[in-house]
């Protein structure tokens, strides 16, 4: 029943190695004491079977042979004495001289229980039942058959016989299973001892985690090899333990250093905030605190003129408060650009979805006055939808547009507006004019605040490119001058291109 | 309503510091004829006072029309814009705020608030002197509504 056979093998599976070995050499040697005894038994056996069934032939031979006289003459005092001498054979129960109408002549019976005698046959016939073996002599004179010997024969002999047989059997057997497990306590700890230690060293480091012991080596066997290949494997985890214990210190001490590191970053971050912000605040009450006296300057210079219109020196009372109220008028300019630098600065208050070709025409709107008047010409190009602070970019564009047309050359001013949309990278814009241009020796110092290039033939108080390096600055975008060899100007900047949403058509 | 009470002139209280500013506001509303009875305050702190009615104001009643500069002593102006709002009294009043400066952030910041208008301070004398205009206009819009104290 591979069922049970399955649990059996299961439950010797689940037995300590010293059990297995006992239950292998007891099975062994039973098995091979078995085997060896049932073939001697049945050799043996056998072989007394077909001894005695010759003997048993042979003495039916001459009992018949002498028996001839008796059964010719019908003597059956005769015929018995000649039975009787069967009597030296122990286990001969029985032995009948039949006539040949099948009457019996003579019998001899060893015991009262002997039973009696069995059919006569025509032939030499020998049939066996479980204890007795029954033959059947024709007696034979001068070709004729003139009677028949029958014997039967106890087979007692050969039953005990086989009984002796195996109880000397199952004696050996037992002596050699004692013999087995005493062989078996003595073979465990030359085979079991060594898996138990090497168990135990596993276990060992387990619970330590201690990859620096050995398992002892006691034999150079497979149970040797195995120690072996398992004090290998420690060395190599021993090893390996230490590398990793090497750099997970390192590591620790990585981190330790980027801790600081990351500390020191932020303390300066901090601090550049907070420097950046005390500035913004500074430019802001300096711009806003500073308007106040200059208005006071303005308005009670203008009233002087207006109160006493001659201070008695032919005007020139008037020509100089004129000049005390445009020095005060040009100082407010500059403060509140300033102010507008300063608020350039802020992170974007709104930022949203601009559409920039609104934005544009949104400028232009606002300098269409001074389009008109220098008859410039504007072309813009596809533009991008994108996110960021539409206040913001309106002033970025304004301030490079008005700047296109307030540095014109003597032609009119031709602007172009353009957006490039590469396949990465943030967007690049560009606004490009015909006018004076930039030396090129110029190109970093004019985004500097109260930078000027040109006199006051041109107004201005240099602002406006401060203010849109700084707008761009916000979105991490970069801001440049090009100065193409045709003439000109082209000013470029990058923004992120976040959320460009959609491209759309340009105008122009 | 006592005759006296139909009679008198629009009160204007002006809360102000700057004592330049505070002739040309009187010289505005002088050239734009707007006879009127101005009280003013120049520290926050009083300005406060006036609002809530506390201390020598405690029997004082709401102006016409107040004019706020925002850049004041003590108390700020934010503060005061909010102690109005929530006195019963002084909840109605028109209020014009005049600011020193046109920063943007900060025409932002009293967007948010409830003020009848905003004036930037002008630096030019003959810009100045239209505020009057502007606030004669604005207390006559006030006044109409109470017709009984114009004459």
């Amino acid at each position: 029943m591979p069922h049970s056979l399955a649990t059996n093998s299961a439950w010797f599976q689940a037995l300590p190695i010293r059990r297995k070995l006992m239950f292998a050499l007891l099975f062994t040697s039973t098995a091979a004491l078995l085997l060896a005894g049932v073939g001697i038994v049945a050799v043996d056996s056998f072989l007394f079977y077909s001894s005695l069934q010759r003997d048993l032939q042979t003495l039916a031979q001459i009992v018949a042979d002498g028996s001839t006289a008796a059964l010719t003459f019908g003597d059956e005092k005769s015929a018995r004495e000649r039975l009787a001498t069967l009597r030296a054979r122990e286990h001969l129960e029985v032995a009948c001289l039949y006539l040949t109408d099948g009457s019996v002549l003579a019998s001899y019976s060893r015991s009262p229980k002997s039973g009696s005698c069995p059919k006569p046959q025509l032939d030499v016939t020998v049939t066996s039942s479980a204890n007795s073996m029954d033959l059947s002599q024709p007696v034979v004179l001068q070709n004729k058959r003139i009677g028949t010997l029958v014997i039967r024969y106890n087979l007692e002999e050969l039953v005990g016989r086989i009984w002796l047989y195996s109880a000397l059997v199952l004696g050996v057997l037992l002596v050699s299973s004692l013999f087995a497990v005493l062989l078996s306590t003595r073979l465990r700890s030359v085979i079991a001892s060594p898996i138990l230690d090497l168990a135990a060293s596993a276990a060992f480091v387990t619970r330590n985690k201690d990859y620096s012991i050995r398992a002892p080596l006691q034999s150079p066997d497979e149970v040797g090899e195995l120690v072996n290949a398992f004090n290998e494997m420690l060395a190599s985890i021993e090893s390996r333990e230490g590398d990793l214990q090497k750099s997970l210190d390192a590591q620790k001490a990585g981190l330790v250093q980027l801790g600081r590191a990351n500390a020191d970053l932020q303390r300066l971050n901090s601090d550049l905030e907070r420097t950046n912000q005390d500035l913004e605040r500074f430019a802001f009450i300096a711009s806003h605190d500073l308007q106040e006296p200059l208005r006071m300057i303005t308005s009670y210079s203008q009233l002087l003129v207006k109160q006493y219109p001659s201070g008695g020196d032919g005007g020139q009372q008037a020509i100089y408060t004129q000049r005390i109220v445009d020095g005060t008028k040009r100082m407010r300019k500059l403060l509140s650009d300033l102010l507008a630098y300063a608020e350039a600065s802020a992170a974007p208050t709104a930022p949203g979805t601009v559409d920039l070709r609104a934005t544009i025409e949104k400028v232009l709107e606002n300098l269409r006055m001074s389009i008109e008047e220098s008859g410039a010409q504007v072309v813009v190009d596809d533009l991008p939808t994108l996110t960021a602070d539409e206040g913001q970019l309106n002033s970025l564009f304004q301030n490079l547009i008005e700047n296109a047309i307030k540095y014109r050359s003597d032609s009119p001013p031709r602007i172009h507006i353009s957006a490039s949309c590469g396949a990465d990278g943030p967007l690049v814009f560009s606004v490009a004019d015909n006018g004076v241009g930039i030396e090129p020796q110029f190109h970093q110092t004019i985004f500097t605040v109260f930078k000027r290039l040109h006199g006051k033939d041109i107004p201005g108080t240099g602002i406006g490119l401060a203010i849109c390096q700084r707008i761009v600055d916000q979105y991490g975008g970069r801001l440049w001058v090009e100065s193409p060899p045709i003439g000109g100007t082209i000013f470029c900047f990058t923004l992120p291109k976040s959320n460009p949403v959609s491209e759309r058509k340009g105008t122009t | 309503m006592t005759l006296e009470q139909k009679l008198r002139k629009p009160q204007i209280l002006v809360v102000e510091d700057n004592p330049g500013d505070i002739e040309l506001l009187q010289r505005a509303l002088e050239t734009a004829d707007v006879d009127c009875e101005l009280s003013i305050i120049d520290d926050g702190e009083e300005a406060l006072a006036r609002v809530q009615r506390r201390g020598k104001y405690a029997d004082s009643s709401p102006p016409d029309l107040a004019i706020l500069d925002l850049n004041l002593p003590k108390v700020n102006g934010q503060q005061l814009l909010a102690a109005m709002r929530q006195s019963a009294e002084f909840d109605a009043v028109p209020i014009v705020v005049l600011t020193s400066s046109s920063s943007l952030r900060e025409r932002a910041q009293l967007d948010a608030l409830r003020i009848t208008r905003h004036i930037a301070k002008p630096a030019d004398l003959d810009e100045y002197m239209k505020i009057g205009i502007e606030l004669k206009q604005i207390l006559g819009d006030t006044l109409s509504l109470k017709p009984a104290l114009i004459e």
